[in-house]
């Protein structure tokens, strides 16, 4: 039997959002989206973006003590670039080719590529259970305020919540359906609430079933009047799988339903394939909620939608997926493995990519609804100094968060 | 852009067999109104828009992290085409724009200190901060407190202002007609005296500062330059061989090396400050608010040829506040600033660092 790992894996697909406490990429976006030094202070290419040199920051450290040269990063980064060839062309300077443009290089910098500089060090790391991090004393941005941060994994929401209301916890993770009433019980202020951009795909997955039943139950579906009532208007509502702010063109996909289709998809099937089972994994942020609107929303086009939690046998699962990539093709090729859609075809452009996105959700195996935000509730003695504490892809970035009573 | 919009148009046209269309354009962009009418024009230009519509075009400006789109939804006899057009976003400069082209600078604030008295300064000495007061001078290392009193020899002016310069384990706190002396080493130690004694305003440069004002009245001394009298200012910033002076009438004034006037802006509040990041010297300014409103602080890429007839070119974004600035000195390559917060009135002194991008 393997060993479970002693360490935090920054490229683990679910190493967000502890990864940016102790990792550190070349470059980070800001809150607008567009990069800025992190490790890396400056860069440059040439006229076809096909070379690249990056001036790396200096006095940075590694968790070890060791110190951040080019010459111990190439090869860190080529692992894990390597499509890319990369190589030091100094003490300090890193040249990164390939033989094709690379328009969009600081993008794939920003998450890929991490290195443990960060500015707190892992102490103790249980998968599924707890981690714990410490301040790094040496961190090139100084060090942070927190001494310590203690993260117990694979908490409830509503338990996270009442962690808070009780002073057990001081940032909890909240559900958009809980956010009114965490709101209201806890007395958080909505600056103490924190936010990732939409990285959340809420879809409805469907492994087989008749494919006008599946064009039925899409059409059905009301996604409006859930993103109202349910989801409180956080996020966004979409019937694309990447949303807006990654692809452009998430809004090309309709999401109104049409109710007259639906029922007549429905009215098609024999009575005894008009019947679905929908299953959700409880421990999603707003799966219960959701599948039984849709439920309610299938009944309105002459469909029979029974809901039933961690049932291996449904016929459609309704499933959250976080987004792993800012790249919109690696991101479309994420979430369609995770959907168990086919890999979708490269695409070297938005026109490229809308196509191949819109081929994934030909024939309804895959039904979005919503692109979600990871929501935090931070207790009124967390206090932030700078920007987000948040990144776009739900990571933390602690290291300008303080807690007032305890010197900053 | 253009070109773009006119191939995306003529692709719609060929799509819609030249018939006429119902045309919407909605921008979901950071483009401009102006942008937005361009667009149109140019769709209009290539599309029947007048006559029976036979299709309605719907034409969206929209973005994602690299690119600017434009998406055109087709609907035609109960059919919906959707067809794009993008092109990039303005990319990182080539090595040669680097060149020619002064970086973006962008600046990181760290909280050090906040109090709910006013803060007037804090500076770095080894491991500790130091942290100024009208009745104190904190020094704060990890846990460790010490204090050094203030005294007050006489009423401090009402909008008092104060200044640490450190050097080692020295320091010396200038205050409003007086300037205490200190050490951070091993124990914190003071002492203070009533002095005329000019303030440092910069590398290279003392000021005098008036004793019951909040303001330094003008008579400053300058290596190499000597002295010069100049009208009354809040505060000052070296640019090149050039010197920046935010003065009492609410605008900053341009001298070249030679005390020639050169110049003035008015986009800037009354503090303001030279620093030195990885790219060259900048110009940090704050904007002109007033003490209730929350302030910012930017910096600025000057050159007295820049100046002379044109507005400051900001270097990178502005660096938002919540509420006013009420001090911004220099420190090297950093800089400090203390910020009254609006919600709670108390006082926050941040470290502002440099970083350079492209």
């Amino acid at each position: 039997m393997l060993a479970a790992p002693a360490a935090l894996d920054p490229t683990a697909a679910n190493a967000a959002p502890l990864r940016s406490l102790a990792f550190e990429t070349l470059v980070r976006l800001d809150e607008a989206g567009a990069p800025q030094p992190c490790l890396a202070l400056s860069w440059q290419h040439d006229a076809a973006a096909r070379r690249w040199q990056f001036n790396l920051r200096p006095a940075v450290k590694f968790h070890d003590g060791s110190p951040l040269t080019a010459a111990v990063a190439a090869p860190l980064l080529q692992a894990a670039l390597p499509a890319m060839t990369i190589a030091a062309t100094g003490d300090t300077a890193i040249a990164i080719r390939a033989n094709r443009p690379l328009p969009d290089l600081l993008l794939d910098l920003a998450h890929n590529g991490w290195l443990d500089t960060g500015p707190f060090r892992q102490t103790a790391f249980e998968p599924g259970r707890r981690a714990t991090f410490a301040a790094n004393e040496d961190y090139w941005g100084g060090r942070p305020f927190l001494d310590v941060i203690d993260v117990q994994l694979g908490r409830a929401l509503r338990d996270q919540l009442a962690d808070l209301q009780l002073g057990k916890a001081d940032v909890v993770e909240v559900a958009p359906t809980d956010l009114r009433r965490a709101l209201g019980a806890t007395g958080l202020s909505l600056s103490s609430v924190w936010s990732s951009a939409p990285v959340s795909l809420i879809a409805l997955a469907f492994p087989g079933s008749d494919p006008r039943l599946r064009e039925a139950l899409a059409l059905s579906i009301d996604r409006a009047a859930m993103h109202t009532v349910l989801l409180q208007k956080q996020g966004e509502v979409s019937a694309a799988l990447l949303p807006q702010w990654i692809s452009g063109y998430a809004f090309a996909f309709p999401t109104a339903p049409d109710l007259p289709r639906a029922r007549a998809l429905a009215n098609a099937l024999p009575p005894a394939a008009r019947t679905l089972t929908l299953t959700y994994d409880p421990s999603l942020r707003v799966a219960r909620s959701l599948a039984e609107r849709v439920a309610v929303n299938a009944r309105d086009a002459g469909l029979a939608v029974q809901v039933s939690p961690q049932n291996p046998r449904a016929d459609v699962r309704l499933v959250e997926i976080r987004l792993a990539s800012l790249d919109p093709e690696q991101a479309l090729a994420g979430l369609a493995a995770a959907l168990g859609l086919e890999t979708p075809a490269a695409a070297a452009s938005p026109a490229a990519l809308y196509e191949s996105e819109r081929k994934l959700l030909d024939g309804y195996r895959a039904v979005p609804l919503f692109h979600l935000p990871v929501l935090y509730g931070a207790a009124s003695r967390v206090r932030v100094s700078a920007s987000s504490p948040i990144t776009h892809l739900g990571d933390w970035r602690f290291d300008n968060v303080w807690l007032s009573g305890t010197a900053p | 852009m253009g070109g773009a919009a006119r191939d995306l148009a003529r692709t719609v046209a060929a799509a819609v067999a030249h018939e006429p269309v119902a045309l919407t354009v909605k921008n979901l962009s950071a483009f401009s109104a102006a942008d937005t009418a361009e667009i149109r024009r140019v769709f209009e230009s290539e599309l029947k828009t007048a006559g029976q519509p036979a299709a309605e075009v719907r034409i969206a400006i929209s973005e994602n992290l690299t690119q600017f789109l434009l998406v055109a939804e087709i609907h035609r006899q109960g059919d919906r085409q959707v067809l794009l057009e993008s092109w990039p976003r303005p990319p990182a400069p080539s090595a040669a724009a680097l060149q020619d082209k002064p970086a973006r600078v962008t600046l990181e604030k760290k909280l050090v200190w906040e109090q709910d008295q006013p803060i007037l300064d804090v500076a770095q000495s080894g491991d500790a901060i130091l942290v100024l007061d009208a009745t104190r001078v904190l020094l704060v290392r990890g846990a460790e407190r010490q204090s050094a009193p203030i005294p007050a020899t006489h009423p401090w002016p009402r909008d008092i202002r104060g200044r640490l310069s450190v050097s080692d384990s020295a320091f010396t706190a200038y205050l409003p007609g007086a300037i205490c002396r200190g050490t951070a080493q091993p124990q914190l130690s003071l002492v203070c005296r009533d002095s005329p004694d000019p303030w440092l305003l910069a590398p290279g440069a003392i000021a005098l500062f008036a004793p019951d004002r909040n303001l330094f009245p003008g008579h400053i001394d300058v290596e190499p330059g000597g002295a010069r009298d100049l009208p009354p200012f809040y505060s000052a910033a070296p640019a090149g061989d050039a010197w920046i002076f935010a003065a009492a009438d609410g605008r900053a004034h341009i001298y070249t090396h030679s005390w020639e006037s050169a110049g003035a802006i008015d986009q800037w509040g009354s503090d303001i400050a030279a620093i030195q990041t990885p790219c060259g010297a900048r110009i940090l300014a704050t904007r002109p608010t007033g003490r209730t409103e929350p302030d910012a602080i930017r910096t600025y890429d000057l050159g007295v040829s820049e100046v002379n007839g044109g507005a400051p070119r900001p270097a990178g974004p502005a660096l938002e506040f919540s509420g006013p600035i009420t001090a911004l000195w220099f420190a090297g390559n950093s800089a400090t600033a203390v910020s009254r917060d609006l919600q709670t009135g108390r006082y926050a002194a941040f470290i502002l660092a440099p970083t350079c991008g492209s």
